[in-house]
């Protein structure tokens, strides 16, 4: 890291294959789309580059880090205004036995509400439950207040606990024509 | 572990099975591009150590000149609509989160419903389920569905007994909300918009995100999609053309009065075959 820091480029290659997986994994989650990902990953690493030398506390780089790549998700959520909805058209191409059905209907609910969650709720989601980040730290790399984190976090599991308990309700939707 | 920590746990594991790792090519590309970048604070690759500190000097004083002209007001605004009075936000405002509206979250089924109907935080008269007098975006000739249906465990409607199918509808199993409107052809009285208003309970400023899509087969016969737009009283903010079996997603911001409407509309354009309109919406207040 320090030497990253003060400029060597292979040094900062060696920390670009540690946390590549997580930034892109971070970016893919926030924007559920691979080539905005791709862009947003990218950028963000080359942000962390730019910026390195002003990072006083090394060990705040991994909140430091996923606040660069919340930052460039959002950046390129605003490129593009209008999207086709890929994710809700293209059926799903993951095989499944009959033992895993259940399992499988509640993994494709579950994405249905995450789908469903403004991108500032979902970047909550992710830092607290796919990078463990910790509600302050959240704020921080965010920031927002403590409160907003909690507030965001407590709507979007609700809002992913309402589509998995629609799932589990009989009947079918109508369709006019 | 109660149903919420369940639903973090299966949140969890979802989130890790779906974090795929970096695409080689995408490393490459950055490392590439690191290579041509100076770091801030650091020599450029000329060499000339004052070009930098130029750059941000200026960049410094542009922000500076930003903030002064247009960020300072803005945000003495905002601060007096933070601390200023604010009639209509429920108990949940106070707690400094978001305010979120949902349509599908919000819709009363039965035995409960009521058009107008309330919001989650008890504003009342908050969504209406409308349709349209004609082909003409103007609220004057908006109407109120009158008539209530269920039509299966999963789905209830809003619906007008002599115009058949249109119809504002949720539908419980994809947490939507189903919009269908009726006729079709170019004189404007032969179309009836289906029309979902969302009236506001807040002054300032909202953020709008969402999707539509169409139905993605239609049988043997042709069918032309429809249009949806999004309006704040007569005037259009956003206009999709959707065809058949597409979706479209939008995304901005608007300022709202208390009181004022956004109507979010399907046109049926030349047909009303095919033409129901899925919606997944979030209007977003903080």
């Amino acid at each position: 890291m320090e030497r990253a820091q003060q400029g060597d480029e292979s040094a900062f290659a060696a920390l670009a294959v540690r946390i590549g997986d997580r930034m892109y994994a971070v970016a893919h989650h926030i924007l559920r789309d691979t080539t905005r990902a791709e862009d947003a990953a990218q950028q963000a690493l080359i942000d962390i580059w730019r910026h390195l030398p002003e990072l006083q506390d090394p060990d705040r780089f991994q909140t430091w880090a996923y606040r660069i790549v919340v930052r460039a998700a959002y950046a390129e959520a605003k490129h593009q205004r209008l999207w086709t909805l890929k994710a809700m058209t293209t059926p799903t191409d993951r095989t499944t036995s009959p033992d895993h059905a259940g399992e499988v209907a509640d993994r494709d609910q579950l994405e249905r509400g995450f789908d469903r969650l403004p991108l500032d709720h979902r970047a909550v989601v992710v830092l607290k439950h796919y990078a463990g980040l910790s509600n302050d730290e959240i704020a921080e790399a965010l920031n927002i207040p403590e409160g907003t984190v909690r507030s965001r976090l407590h709507y979007s599991i609700r809002t992913m606990r309402a589509a998995l308990e629609a799932d589990a309700r009989p009947g079918t939707a109508r369709g006019a024509t | 572990m109660n149903p919420d920590q369940r639903i973090e746990q299966q949140v969890e594991d979802w989130l890790e099975d779906q974090a795929w790792p970096m695409p080689q090519h995408v490393l490459e590309s950055a490392l590439e591009a690191v290579s041509r970048t100076t770091q801030v604070g650091r020599k450029n690759r000329l060499g000339v150590p004052w070009l930098n500190q130029r750059f941000v000097v200026l960049a410094v004083a542009a922000v500076v000149a930003v903030l002064a002209v247009i960020a300072v007001p803005r945000a003495l605004e905002n601060l007096e609509r933070l601390f200023g009075p604010q009639p209509g936000i429920g108990p949940e405002a106070s707690e400094g989160g978001a305010l979120i509206w949902d349509p599908a979250a919000d819709f009363l089924d039965s035995p409960n419903q009521m058009n107008p109907s309330p919001d989650s935080y008890g504003n009342a008269n908050v969504w209406s389920y409308m349709r349209s007098a004609n082909a003409t975006h103007n609220p004057a000739q908006y109407f109120l569905l009158p008539n209530f249906h269920v039509v299966s465990a999963n789905a209830d409607e809003w619906y007008e007994r002599d115009l058949v199918n249109l119809l504002v509808a949720h539908s419980r199993a994809d947490s939507v909300v189903s919009m269908h409107p009726w006729g079709g052809g170019p004189a404007t009285d032969s179309r009836r918009f289906a029309i979902l208003a969302w009236t506001s309970p807040i002054a300032g400023e909202v953020s709008v995100i969402g999707a539509v899509e169409a139905q993605a087969t239609c049988g043997a016969q042709p069918a032309d999609g429809h249009t949806f737009s999004i309006d704040r009283g007569d005037q259009t903010l956003e206009s999709l053309r959707i065809h058949l079996g597409e979706g479209a997603g939008f995304e901005f911001r608007t300022t709202v009065a208390i009181g004022e409407s956004l109507y979010f509309i399907v046109d049926p354009m030349n047909d009303s075959r095919c033409d129901l309109a899925l919606l997944t919406l979030a209007i977003t207040h903080e």
